[in-house]
């Protein structure tokens, strides 16, 4: 399987939305995170509020809002900062698990998704409706495709990537404008993880990549990283890969919420653009 | 000063620092197989290592993802010498090989065990099929046991001639042989199998079960019948005369490092298919064992499929007979 979806994860990072259950401070932490342009200290500090997240959710089980900030930080931090592919796996099943309680926690339909065979777990997601649900959802889908990433060699975690393109499908369909367009960018992933000749969907995955930074426009610089990650490299597009890329290094990183997931967005796009002449 | 032995000299000095090290040779290789896949990570490791060995003589140039297109493409790309390789699929090579789908006959193998006891006594054989047709092979990777994974269970070849089953388009041998069971199939390229069975255009197909799981079609069927249809495997083929040109030394760096590439390619698509069958559990596929009396009916019909493939020269006496008395050692031995 390819080299699955890191970047798509800083997302979760950015857009950990802290509000009422979660203290006054805590929200303030979060912002603080998305807004610095220091990738060293943040990488040093998170651990510390993971810890505090933990804490505050082993004094409040049951609370849905507290389980997803803490599924979206613990995988966010897992798919970004791990030391190494250990560290990434406890970490993306951490974040998994809690994504599924936030899921519980919240609707009661949701409970016991993870077991469900697929033809039941489409159902499931097909019969979400209400928009409250879109932010337990998106959070569960994008720790499962973490989940999955950390595990890409183990065919019991690729077996689930159906389960995450439901998740994102019905998310579009819902609201195509939640967190800058995101699902979009999932969707445009997994439509082109495999070669067209073995069943990958070229055209799909590039209207789902452009749809997102239609949708994003220039604040959000992952959107254009992640399509000349995934679509220049499988379909061999040189001047894609290299246009896209440059373009996210040449524009500014400092946007108010975005900051942190476009340094490093700038930090892949050098890393891809470096490997270009190899590659291609 | 004018000694015309030291203006030789300088002169043989200046073309020497003029020329600079030779340029590296580059092997371009095609797959299918998209980049972060268990054989590309593998290839691209052989690529570095080759070139470390060689000084950075001989460099490999990995296109993944089925940039230069199917494995019909790569292989016409190598004979046009736009490409000096490919790892492609065994069946790409049928037209080149005949015996090389020897272990593909359908039910010839009923278990992993014998499997493992004919493939290195007869490994040489096929690959030398191959060098005739003009590639120098390193090894057979495995690609598991293709097994039959249907929406509504599929116990005897009657079932199956009742139900809408998909072949390779493209792929006379397989389709000549499913209806040698009676079956008439659906042709469609493996990009369009997925949407097949979504629509239900399709609902039966046969490929390894690790495949079914990285092609997604899992999720579209409900039932696998766990009886080893066929054997599938692939290599890394790559043109002679490319490989031909390489100095002696370079020629040993490239086919030791790549037959030691291919051992581990083979070793890990095993344990993939064995993990692959957890998966398929987990994911609430239902294992489908048939009753002694249809797997006679499915031998019985097979002997037909076999004879057929003689007739029309598909098929050597010669890769029959080796495999059916390796096999009937192997039975005979009582270690099945």
């Amino acid at each position: 399987m390819a080299r699955l979806l890191p970047l798509l994860v800083l997302a979760l990072l950015l857009t950990t939305g802290c509000a009422s259950p979660i203290s006054r401070q805590t929200s303030s932490l979060a912002a603080a995170v998305k807004d610095s342009n220091d990738l060293a200290t943040v990488k040093a500090g998170l651990p510390a509020y993971l810890i505090m997240l933990d804490a505050l959710v082993a004094d409040a089980p049951d609370n849905a809002q507290l389980l997803r900030v803490s599924a979206d930080l613990n995988g966010s931090y897992g798919a970004v900062f791990a030391q190494d592919p250990d560290q990434a796996k406890l970490l993306a099943d951490k974040s998994l698990a809690l994504a599924h309680r936030a899921c519980c926690a919240h609707n009661k339909n949701l409970c016991n998704l993870a077991g469900l065979e697929f033809p039941r777990f489409q159902a499931a997601i097909g019969g979400i409706s209400g928009e409250e649900e879109i932010p337990y959802i998106f959070s569960l889908g994008a720790a499962w495709l973490a989940w999955i990433e950390a595990n890409r060699d183990d065919l019991r975690a690729l077996a689930q990537l159906s389960q995450v393109e439901s998740i994102m499908k019905r998310i579009v369909a819902m609201d195509e404008q939640f967190q800058g367009g995101s699902a979009h960018l999932y969707l445009g992933s997994l439509a082109i993880m495999l070669p067209p000749a073995l069943g990958g969907r070229p055209q799909e995955a590039k209207a789902h990549f452009e749809r997102a930074i239609a949708i994003g426009g220039d604040m959000n610089l992952r959107a254009k990283v992640v399509y000349a990650d995934k679509y220049g490299r499988m379909m061999f597009d040189r001047a894609l890969h290299d246009r896209l890329l440059t373009e996210v290094l040449a524009a500014d990183p400092k946007v108010k919420g975005f900051t942190l997931s476009n340094v490093l967005a700038q930090r892949e796009a050098r890393e891809l653009l470096n490997s270009s002449p190899d590659y291609f | 000063m004018t000694n015309p032995a030291i203006k030789v000299f300088i002169t043989a000095l200046a073309i020497l620092l003029m020329a600079g090290p030779a340029p590296a040779r580059v092997l371009k290789i095609a797959t299918l197989a998209p980049e972060g896949a268990f054989e590309v990570k593998e290839i691209r490791k052989a690529g570095q290592e080759i070139a470390t060995k060689t000084n950075g003589r001989l460099k490999l140039k990995i296109y993944p993802g089925g940039v230069m297109g199917n494995d019909q493409a790569v292989v016409r790309k190598i004979r046009f010498n736009q490409l000096q390789g490919g790892m492609v699929a065994a069946s790409s090579l049928a037209s080149l090989n005949r015996d090389g789908q020897v272990y593909s006959l359908p039910f010839i193998f009923r278990s992993f065990a014998e499997l493992d006891y004919v493939r290195p006594r007869m490994d040489p054989f096929i690959i030398k099929g191959y060098e005739r047709a003009g590639f120098k092979i390193f090894g057979l990777a495995e690609g598991g046991f293709a097994r039959v994974l249907s929406k509504t269970p599929v116990t005897s070849v009657k079932d199956l001639q009742h139900r809408k089953v998909w072949a390779p388009a493209n792929d006379a041998s397989a389709i000549t042989a499913l209806q040698a069971y009676g079956i008439q199939p659906i042709p469609l390229p493996v990009a369009d199998v997925r949407a097949g069975l979504q629509t239900s255009l399709i609902d039966t197909v046969a490929i390894p079960p690790a495949y079914a799981i990285i092609l997604q079609w899992h999720t579209q069927v409900q039932y696998i019948t766990d009886l080893p249809l066929l054997y599938t495997y692939g290599m890394l083929a790559l043109d002679n005369k490319a490989f031909n040109k390489l100095t002696p030394g370079d020629r040993q760096v490239v086919s030791s490092v790549i037959t030691e590439t291919f051992k581990r390619i083979d070793r890990h698509n095993r344990q993939l298919n064995v993990d692959a069958r957890k998966a398929l559990e987990d994911n609430g596929i239902t294992f489908i064992t048939p009753k002694a009396e249809d797997i006679a009916i499915w031998q019985e019909k097979t002997t037909k499929v076999t004879a057929s493939l003689l007739k029309q020269g598909k098929l050597s006496q010669e890769a029959l007979d080796t495999i059916t008395s390796l096999l009937a050692e192997f039975r005979n031995k009582g270690t099945r």
